[in-house]
């Protein structure tokens, strides 16, 4: 099992893997995304509080768990890189990161958009808010180092511990925001034995929407990373051609 | 022969710098291939080779300042004085304090034959940021060998010396080579002694 | 160590600056900030915890570009790396240096300077022992900044982008504990966890910043 698994983890059978399952991928993420977000736009009523804001949940709550899971993957990935040192690995979390970040974005504004209606106000210091601005920090901060950072080996060294310091720091904060104040946000909006917090109309398009998200996130690593590998690749043939004619 | 004590043969031959087919990396291209040599208690290796052709690498490497090599490498650490290109000397600090420091770090007893050796001990008192290059090489280089230790590894130490301290340099080597010690030392430029070894680096390309 | 320890703070101490300037720093956010916000008492008194730990914040990371490249530049890092002295044990004795010579004699001012923002002594005292259990965690983050941000000519960039999320939790445990206290709340928990997070920090940053520094010295 595990030796079949690390066969992937070899350059050339994951770019074959890669290049066989993009297609289906792509196809496979649209199709979810397209699906979720036009149900949940078109086909659901509004809410009889919030109105028609209440869709933007659609895009906000899927941005958000893959702006952590994002976060998580990095962290995973930056261990096998300490541990195993396995080069596939950390340009996984390279390629990770623009996206974790983009997500990020999206989960902020998306949530400036619905709060503003809702709250009366764009950006308030609730936890949540809070922990996720600072979540967006520590996405910075890792993809500066690759920006800045020109070795790549010492790159991947640095910002692989940074993701590990960064987890630690990451997960203080949000404990030390969380006991500011109650904050604005409601309590657990999704949950497989409480599906009375959110309304059934609401549920399945959002369901579909969140694998959509997965989906989509799946695929843009994957083929980032082959980018990576590939980028690698031709970056050594260019050193050792320089070399040659030198 | 043979009154020679079996614990000492064991020791000397433990005593040894060794290198099997070493191939050092330097930003993902190659610095070097395929180095080998073994150095007895007793020989100097002398590196030549133009520059970037990986002396400094392979000094690094040694002393374990470097990951990025295959190949084996015996170094016995904790015997060993290593002194950079650079010298690691504070100009805000006078002479004595820099050359007691690294003294005190290794807990030797102070001491100041080597600067006297060098012809340098009046300048104790003065502030490194006072000193000439070839000064600077002489502090730090007394600082690192006072150590007592039995192996020398030292990045062109002749740099910046003049034509007496080079000699009083060698002088040195040969006299610690006598004492069966171990001196490993690189230059771009032709050896003011006759080394036991040398080893060109750029045939290893 | 203390050889080491002595020495770096005998250098801060002669050059001058490595004492003076984080002091001066301090003491221009606490002047500047009441000043910019007018003469109004009570409002002093609220924020005066957070100014006094952003002063903190700010003067202990004024320096890391200090820290860590004046010894890369001139091989005395090769050769602390290449002596029978851990590297670990080098990277605590800096942040041991920079603590005292930052947090240690800031934690001393503040109660004064509290003072000065209307802070009653009891909670300026509360406010200054939160800082003293606060600030080694500053400093060893302050030293991962530093030695990560060696790695070239975008260091200073680059060692505040490292440093800004990572003080983050430090200065929301500080300044709570000190308004729990002034508030009448429990806030014993708030310092035992901050300084929990300082000892901690401590004891593991010198691994993590001198896995980094090793990284560096392999360039």
């Amino acid at each position: 099992m595990t030796t079949r698994f690390w066969k992937f983890a070899n350059p050339h059978h994951f770019g074959k893997l890669v290049v066989a399952s993009t297609p289906f991928l792509w196809s496979f993420s649209f199709l979810f995304v397209a699906t979720g977000l036009l149900w949940g736009f078109l086909f659901t009523p509004d809410d009889f509080r919030q109105g028609s804001t209440v869709k933007i949940i659609f895009v906000h709550v899927p941005s958000t768990l893959m702006a952590i899971n994002c976060w998580l993957m990095m962290l995973l990935s930056s261990i096998i890189w300490m541990v195993r040192r396995h080069r596939i690995s950390i340009l996984a979390a390279k390629a990770a990161a623009p996206v974790g970040l983009s997500f990020t974005l999206v989960a902020l504004i998306s949530g400036g958009l619905w709060g503003q209606p809702m709250w009366g106000t764009f950006w308030a210091w609730d936890p949540r808010l809070t922990s996720f601005l600072i979540l967006f920090l520590h996405y910075i901060t890792y993809q500066l180092i690759w920006i800045y950072i020109a070795d790549r080996e010492s790159a991947a060294n640095i910002s692989s511990l940074v993701c590990l310091v960064g987890s630690v720091f990451a997960l203080l904060s949000r404990y030390a925001v969380n006991l500011w104040s109650q904050g604005l946000h409601q309590g657990a909006t999704l949950s497989l034995d409480q599906e009375t917090n959110i309304h059934n109309a609401y549920y399945l398009p959002l369901i579909i929407c969140i694998v959509g998200f997965v989906l989509l996130f799946i695929t843009l690593v994957l083929v980032r990373t082959r980018t990576e590998i590939i980028r690698n690749q031709i970056e050594l043939m260019e050193k050792s051609r320089r070399k040659h004619n030198a | 022969m043979a009154n020679l004590d079996e614990t000492k043969t064991s020791e000397v031959e433990l005593l040894s710098v060794g290198v099997k087919n070493l191939t050092c990396y330097r930003n993902d291209a190659t610095v070097f291939s395929n180095v080998s040599f073994q150095l007895h208690p007793g020989e100097q290796l002398f590196i030549i080779g133009s520059n970037g052709s990986g002396k400094t690498t392979l000094l690094k490497t040694l002393m374990g300042l470097s990951s990025k090599f295959e190949g084996n490498i015996l170094v016995p650490l904790h015997e060993t004085a290593y002194l950079g290109h650079l010298n690691g000397l504070k100009s805000e600090f006078t002479v004595g304090d820099n050359h007691e420091f690294w003294l005190k770090l290794e807990n030797i007893p102070v001491s100041h034959s080597l600067l006297e050796y060098f012809e340098i001990d009046d300048l104790t008192g003065t502030p490194v940021r006072l000193l000439s290059e070839g000064q600077k090489k002489k502090v730090a280089l007394a600082g690192a060998l006072e150590s007592g230790k039995r192996i020398w590894i030292l990045d062109e130490p002749f740099n910046g010396l003049d034509r007496k301290g080079q000699v009083l340099l060698a002088e040195l080597i040969q006299g610690h080579c006598e004492k069966m010690g171990i001196v490993v030392v690189t230059s771009h430029l032709e050896p003011v002694f006759r080394p036991t070894r040398s080893l060109a680096l750029d045939k290893y390309r | 160590m203390l050889t080491l320890i002595a020495r770096d703070l005998r250098a801060n101490f002669r050059t001058g600056s490595g004492i003076w300037l984080p002091l001066t720093m301090f003491l221009t956010i606490v002047v500047l900030i009441p000043i910019g916000i007018g003469p109004d008492v009570d409002l002093h008194a609220t924020i005066a915890p957070a100014i006094l730990w952003i002063g903190v914040v700010f003067s202990v990371f004024l320096f890391l570009d200090r820290i860590f490249s004046p010894d890369l530049e001139d091989g005395f890092l090769d050769r602390i790396a290449a002596s029978d002295l851990p590297l670990e044990k080098y990277v605590w004795c800096k942040i041991i240096v920079l603590w005292i010579s930052s947090g240690l004699l800031l934690t001393i001012l503040t109660p004064f300077l509290g003072l000065f923002l209307n802070l009653p002594l009891p909670v300026g005292l509360m406010c200054s022992s939160s800082i003293l259990a606060g600030s080694p965690a500053l400093a060893a983050i302050g030293c991962l900044g530093g030695g990560i941000g060696t790695f070239n000519r975008h260091g200073n960039l680059l060692q505040t982008v490292i440093v800004l999320p990572l003080s983050i939790p430090i200065l929301i445990f500080g300044t709570k504990s000190v308004i729990a206290y002034s508030n009448g709340e429990p806030y014993l928990t708030w310092i035992l966890q901050l300084s929990g997070i300082s000892l901690a920090s401590i004891a593991i940053f010198p691994f993590l910043i001198s896995y980094a520094l090793k990284t560096v010295l392999e360039e």
